[in-house]
């Protein structure tokens, strides 16, 4: 009964080996002297944007981390996309009838930058109901990236996960569900506009702790308590522990609050029809539990 | 919570499967924020379109719609579009056949072959003409050896204007990448104005 042929002629995502010689300290040096580099202002809504509010944010990041998953993109698109949409938007002041353009010219370009089969214009054009054309969306390419003076190589929360796990006395299986919680943690923060001005390192170092959390791993290794783990982060972030601790408990409190929305949506409807739900599409269920 | 799940990849926690050909589901298309407005939208993009290209204009003091050299801190000379690497002059986009014979390892097609059915196409380069420009050269230099695949010829070399002589500078990369990418998107002369 074992042994049934399997038929293996299914395409599967061609990734990359992970470099484990990128894992060192000089490069996490690198990385947090270039993150600074690719943060967004915070304070874009009351600066420079006059139609663009912060709900309209949440709107269109809940519908690109829709369609990211959908189209079962690489973790990192979502986040990066989101990335150029706000580095786009301290800058340029936008109509709010292409922000949806804007953030489908985003997805395109995080694609691209992250995917060996990346989104194609077309299809994204499909996404928004066809409501914007493949040549503007291509126009709009070239218009971003001016805008982010063709700097896409931004410095990611999914960059510093890796040397984090990297760094704790954790099993590889369990490393593999913290990764995978971790990443879920960093795409819910960045559809929440309070964390904009958080630099990457600081909502990895927060999705991890929080995950930690999470998945009760304290009992595992006395490094994994909270306290020594927040102290450990911050030290390798250089940032104050408080810092930390706070952005952990936003990042617990979003994760709560999405959460709480997803149940009373599934109560109101069992049709699964997507709206705030879809924050959590892709959030594992065991982590429900954290500090509620 | 019965329809909270881990992404895609569940059993293993990473998304093996290829992307899905098949149609996004209807729910995912949606406009969120109205039609915009395609006719405002195309002249902004015009308008948009002719402020970096006025930008790369006073860059590089070259204008690039008319591809006509203005004074300036580039001195520009015309060069052989046979003498340059076939990347320079492929047209964007080339669908690459695989059973295309004349590929070398790289996957790029045969230059000469290339370069001769674009004989007529005259490439201009910049060259350094005084010393303050050592800068921007030097990382034109760099990228246009660092970026992409290329012939694995060695007339690459003899191009000794661009050939990488290993100095990276940090600083100026950004620059020069924005350099570099603006001069391929700017309309060339066969189509000086497609835009509209």
């Amino acid at each position: 009964m074992e042994h049934q042929l399997l038929c293996c002629e299914v395409e599967t995502i061609k990734r990359a080996y992970q470099d484990a010689n990128l894992l060192n300290d000089r490069v996490l040096q690198t990385m947090l002297k270039a993150e600074e580099n690719y943060l967004p202002s915070a304070n874009y809504f009351k600066c420079v944007q006059k139609e663009i509010v912060p709900y309209m944010r949440k709107i269109v990041a809940t519908w690109m981390l829709e369609v990211c998953e959908e189209q079962k993109c690489e973790e990192e698109v979502f986040p990066l996309a989101m990335n150029y949409l706000d580095r786009f938007l301290s800058v340029e002041p936008t109509k709010k009838t292409r922000l949806q353009l804007l953030g489908a010219t985003c997805m395109f370009l995080a694609s691209k930058m992250k995917e060996t089969i990346p989104l194609t214009a077309e299809k994204l054009c499909i996404y928004t109901d066809n409501s914007i054309r493949p040549g503007e969306l291509l126009q709009m390419e070239l218009l971003v990236l001016n805008k982010l003076k063709w700097d896409l190589a931004s410095v990611t929360p999914h960059d510093f996960i890796e040397h984090f796990l990297s760094k704790l006395p954790i099993h590889q299986d369990t490393k593999q569900i913290l990764r995978k919680h971790a990443q879920t943690f960093v795409a819910l923060c960045a559809t929440d506009v309070k964390f904009i001005a958080n630099p990457p390192s600081m909502i990895a170092a927060g999705s991890v702790s929080a995950a930690v959390q999470g998945l009760h791993l304290k009992n595992v290794d006395h490094m994994l308590s909270s306290q020594n783990l927040t102290e450990f982060l911050s030290q390798v972030i250089k940032s104050d522990p408080d810092c930390l601790r706070a952005c952990q408990e936003q990042i617990e409190s979003l994760l709560e609050t999405s959460l709480r929305q997803a149940q009373q949506h599934n109560i109101s409807s069992e049709t699964k029809t997507l709206d705030e739900e879809v924050d959590l599409s892709c959030t594992p269920t065991d982590v429900r539990d954290v500090n509620i | 919570m019965s329809n909270v799940r881990v992404s895609n990849g569940s059993p293993t926690l990473e998304r093996m499967d290829a992307r899905q050909s098949d149609n996004p589901k209807p729910s995912a298309c949606r406009i969120l924020f109205g039609l915009p407005d395609h006719e405002e939208l195309k002249k902004e993009f015009k308008k948009q379109r002719e402020s970096i290209e006025a930008a790369s204009r006073d860059r590089f003091n070259f204008d690039f719609v008319n591809y006509q050299p203005l004074p300036g801190r580039y001195k520009w000379e015309i060069v052989d579009g046979k003498d340059l690497p076939e990347f320079y002059t492929r047209p964007p986009r080339v669908k690459r056949k695989p059973d295309q014979k004349n590929l070398d390892h790289n996957g790029n097609s045969n230059t000469s072959s290339v370069a001769s059915c674009q004989g007529s196409f005259e490439t201009k380069i910049l060259q350094e003409q005084g010393p303050g420009n050592s800068a921007m050269q030097k990382d034109c230099k760099d990228n246009s050896t660092g970026q992409r695949k290329r012939t694995a010829s060695n007339e690459f070399s003899s191009q000794s204007k661009r050939a990488n002589n290993g100095t990276a500078l940090e600083e100026d990369e950004k620059i020069c990448c924005q350099a570099v990418a603006m001069i391929e998107q700017t309309p060339r002369k066969s189509s000086p104005s497609h835009h509209t």
